[in-house]
């Protein structure tokens, strides 16, 4: 199958803008065998990624490739790849069976009648597979849609926020399938902007935050980490030398530069104690504080957001 | 690529709209018979039947309409319902999934258009070549709409908007105001392939059409051009 | 068995104290969005284009007049009837493909019960709707009127004389004006209320008045004929020719078959107000008719679709 030492999926300095808006900004990240979750709030990014990956849309900048091959406009590759979009649509005039069955023989599989009732079979979907799409409720399209994104046996799975609109007992077997396809040494990648939705799920979180691969590995170590992370704060003041020096004195504090707008920019690494020695070094060296503000894409707030929502 | 075929036929074929068409290709037919049931002369295929009946219902309303509303929700619907990744993201070659929309709407529009022209044309008691040479120059006219057309689903949501403001207003206004615009023109192209191929049974056309050879290779060009665009945008575009 | 303890608490979210319009002020609210819908505002720019377009289709036949009338001396007069005869087609494409805009989005998105929460019926619903792009298109049409107006005043010899005489036509044109616009805007809402995908409800609508316009003409032709006697003066066979001798195809029906061109059926009205000096041969057939029936066929025409349209929204489970 693939060496060893080459990832399932390579993404190299990825960008993608529409316009003046970023909606990637150069992303890199290789992911192998086994669950990938990755998190971010809506409108991080994580679904432009995703379509670059899938070969739905061209990156503005950077390379993307899925068992070494690139995936625009390659459709040879898409036998070893199943995709599932955000977008809930289907065909609804199509039975839940038909639609398998449409996906397994256009993807080439040989026992189509075989393939099909094995991957209905497995999103437990056995007794509505002859309904019209149409009168499908969300959770059950979910699931159907699910089946025709394995009916063929993908090594690489790519699900685009695939529990929305799913109740709690459908998650559980969601995550039961899952963890059977990883077990089969399949590559998963699932898009999600809830933690708790893949926490457990997942081997590897990629966190997205602003268009740009914020943090990756484990949760706990992300959360762990963060811990460490100076942050960067700016300040304008009305004498920044003034200021800058009163703070180098400070322990928690890795470094003090001023910008070029005349304006302090602060590296901490504990927040909390600058936050409270801040206003009194100025007030006792009677500095005037017209901004204070973090330089940093607020981590810290994006994964409290997702870890507690 | 059947499969496509098969899905996009019967995307097509939603049981009003068909009924709706098939009325609309009916409509010559039915004034044929109108006329002859309480008109008073004969018909004939000349004169009024193919300047009234061949040009204005047909070439300038039915087929254009009829094969514009199919063409432009082969990949629109597709667009506006945002399934058309299902197709892109199957190992399916690109060029079989517009060929196979092509032909789906080719299936539908073909038969009635040209039923619609040649049925009348009988109940006219046309010579059965008249209807071969009607049969082929529709047969052109409408894989010609249908290619451009298929395009602009592709392009826009507003295609066929804009399809029917080019039927009506280039095709249908202007080019009776300017002379060079059956050059640029599917209808202008279709009335000098049938004056091309019978100039006394369309005489009608004299001097309103552009030169056979020029017909002939303008349909080609359109038809192959577009489809081509077509292929181009669908590997070049972001699919939703 | 004790009380259970629960309380509520003030988030703290600001309350809305202001005052509450009542169902004047939603269906204002409703016909300004639509109105502004209609013309592209607030949209992109893409979504501008055909309104745009459209409004110039209407506007530059009259604006070319004008500008004809204002550079030479001696420029023709343009007939009020005539602009409506000739933009009724251009109209009625503006409105096939922009009135289903304000109905079926609401529709498809879900969100005509939204609306429908509102102190707004139904009906208020689709009046708002409909009044609102009704305005749109007979701002349009007045404008071209108005440009022709001063067009034959600018060709005239005395342009005060020239309105002194003709200032009957405003009210006139006015009236068509309202004539045509209800027409061209009844019709396509009332299409647009019965398919979910726009496109089908602009296609239904042009292709049924783009048919039935040759239908009707070739119902309507004149067929000339010329009988010829032989006669045999001097031992030599001589033609002679009888006089001409026309008659319709469809002979006395054909002024009935005028009225399948329903497109034309405002145009019928609009003829009857101003007085045609050239009249079309359309407009001498329907002229042969009791003046009651196009009036009633227009009529018909709008009233019909009108009350669908209504009977659509208020039936509509939502």
């Amino acid at each position: 199958m693939n060496s060893p030492n080459v990832p399932v999926i390579a993404v190299k300095g990825i960008s993608k803008w529409f316009g003046s808006v970023v909606a990637v900004n150069d992303v890199s990240l290789s992911i192998d065998p086994g669950i990938t979750g990755l998190l971010g709030p809506n409108g991080a990014g994580k679904t432009t990624l995703l379509k670059m990956i899938e070969g739905l849309a061209s990156p503005s900048d950077g390379t993307v490739t899925i068992f070494g091959q690139t995936p625009r406009n390659n459709p040879a590759l898409h036998r070893r790849i199943g995709v599932m979009s955000e977008h809930e649509a289907v065909y609804g005039f199509q039975t839940g069976r038909q639609f398998v069955e449409w996906s397994a023989k256009l993807h080439g599989v040989a026992a189509t009648a075989e393939a099909t009732a094995l991957a209905i079979e497995r999103v437990g979907l056995a007794d509505a597979q002859n309904r019209p799409l149409g009168t499908y409720s969300r959770g059950m399209r979910q699931r159907m849609r699910l089946a025709a994104t394995i009916v063929h046996e993908p090594e690489a799975i790519i699900l685009d926020e695939p529990l929305n609109g799913t109740d709690p007992r459908q998650r559980i077997e969601f995550h039961d399938l899952m963890r059977q396809l990883a077990d089969e040494g399949r590559t998963i990648l699932i898009s999600s902007h809830i933690l708790e939705e893949v926490e457990t799920l997942a081997d590897r979180i990629l966190l997205m935050v602003s268009g740009k691969l914020a943090a990756s590995g484990d949760y706990r170590a992300i959360r762990a980490k963060l811990d460490e992370q100076p942050y960067s704060v700016r300040i304008v003041t009305s004498d920044s030398r003034k200021i800058a020096a009163a703070l180098v004195e400070l322990d928690s504090i890795e470094s003090v530069s001023i910008g070029a707008e005349d304006d302090v920019i602060v590296l901490s690494k504990n927040v909390a104690v600058l936050q409270r020695s801040l206003p009194r070094i100025a007030k006792d060296r009677g500095i005037r504080l017209e901004r204070v503000e973090p330089l940093d894409e607020s981590l810290e707030s994006v994964f409290s957001y997702i870890v507690e929502s | 690529m059947a499969e496509i075929f098969l899905l996009s036929l019967r995307q097509l074929l939603g049981r009003w709209r068909l009924i709706v068409i098939l009325l609309l290709a009916a409509l010559p037919s039915l004034l044929v018979l109108l006329i002859r049931a309480i008109g008073e002369g004969e018909m004939a295929f000349h004169g009024e039947f193919v300047g009234v009946v061949i040009d204005a219902m047909i070439t300038g309303g039915i087929m254009p309409i009829v094969t514009m509303t199919l063409a432009t929700a082969a990949f629109g619907n597709e667009l506006e319902d945002k399934t058309l990744y299902f197709l892109v993201l199957k190992p399916v070659s690109r060029v079989s999934i517009v060929l196979a929309k092509l032909l789906a709407v080719l299936v539908v529009a073909l038969p009635l258009v040209i039923a619609s022209g040649v049925v009348a044309s009988a109940l006219v008691n046309a010579e059965a070549q008249q209807m071969g040479i009607l049969a082929i120059a529709l047969a052109a006219g409408v894989t010609a709409y249908a290619s451009v057309f298929t395009l602009a689903g592709l392009l826009t949501p507003r295609a066929l908007a804009y399809g029917l403001v080019y039927v009506l207003v280039w095709e249908g206004l202007l080019s009776t105001i300017v002379s060079g615009i059956g050059y640029l023109s599917v209808r202008g192209y279709t009335l000098a392939l049938l004056h091309g191929m019978d100039e006394s049974s369309f005489a009608v056309f004299e001097g309103r059409v552009i030169e056979f050879p020029a017909a002939i290779v303008g349909t080609v060009v359109v038809i192959a051009a577009f489809f081509l665009l077509a292929l181009y945008r669908l590997r070049t575009m972001d699919v939703p | 068995m004790s009380q259970a303890q629960a309380e509520i608490y003030d988030l703290g979210y600001q309350h809305y104290d202001g005052p509450r319009g009542g169902r004047m002020q939603a269906v204002k609210s409703l016909w300004v969005n639509s109105f502004r819908t209609t013309i592209g505002l607030g949209r992109g720019a893409r979504a501008k284009i055909l309104p745009v377009l459209m409004s110039l289709f209407v506007i530059a036949p009259p604006a070319v007049f004008l500008v004809i009338a204002a550079v030479s001396p001696v420029a023709a007069q343009v007939s009020h009837a005539d602009f409506y005869t000739a933009t009724s087609i251009l109209l009625l494409l503006f409105s096939a493909i922009i009135a289903p805009e304000l109905l079926i989005p609401d529709r498809r998105n879900g969100v005509t019960t939204l609306y429908l929460v509102r102190p707004l019926t139904a009906f208020d619903y689709v009046i708002a709707r409909w009044s609102a792009f009704l305005t749109v298109a007979l701002l349009v049409t007045l404008f071209g009127q108005v440009l022709v107006l001063i067009a034959n005043s600018l060709a005239a010899e005395q342009a005060r004389e020239f309105l002194q005489e003709n200032w009957l036509d405003i009210p006139r044109f006015i009236l068509a004006g309202v004539i045509i616009t209800v027409f061209v805007t009844t019709i396509p809402m009332a299409v647009a209320a019965f398919t979910d995908r726009r496109a089908y409800a602009a296609a239904f609508v042009i292709a049924a008045f783009v048919i039935t316009t040759p239908m009707s003409g070739l119902l309507t032709t004149e067929w000339c004929e010329r009988s010829m006697t032989f006669a045999v003066e001097s031992g030599e066979i001589v033609e002679e020719l009888g006089p001409e001798e026309c008659r319709r195809i469809t002979g006395d029906y054909a002024k009935w078959f005028v009225l399948l061109d329903v497109g034309q059926a405002p145009t019928h009205l609009g003829d009857m107000l101003f007085d045609d000096d050239t009249p079309d041969d359309a407009s001498i057939l329907v002229a042969e008719l009791p003046p009651a029936v196009p009036i009633v066929w227009y009529g018909l025409l709008v009233v019909g679709p009108g009350a669908l349209l209504l009977w659509r929204y208020r039936s509509m489970s939502i």
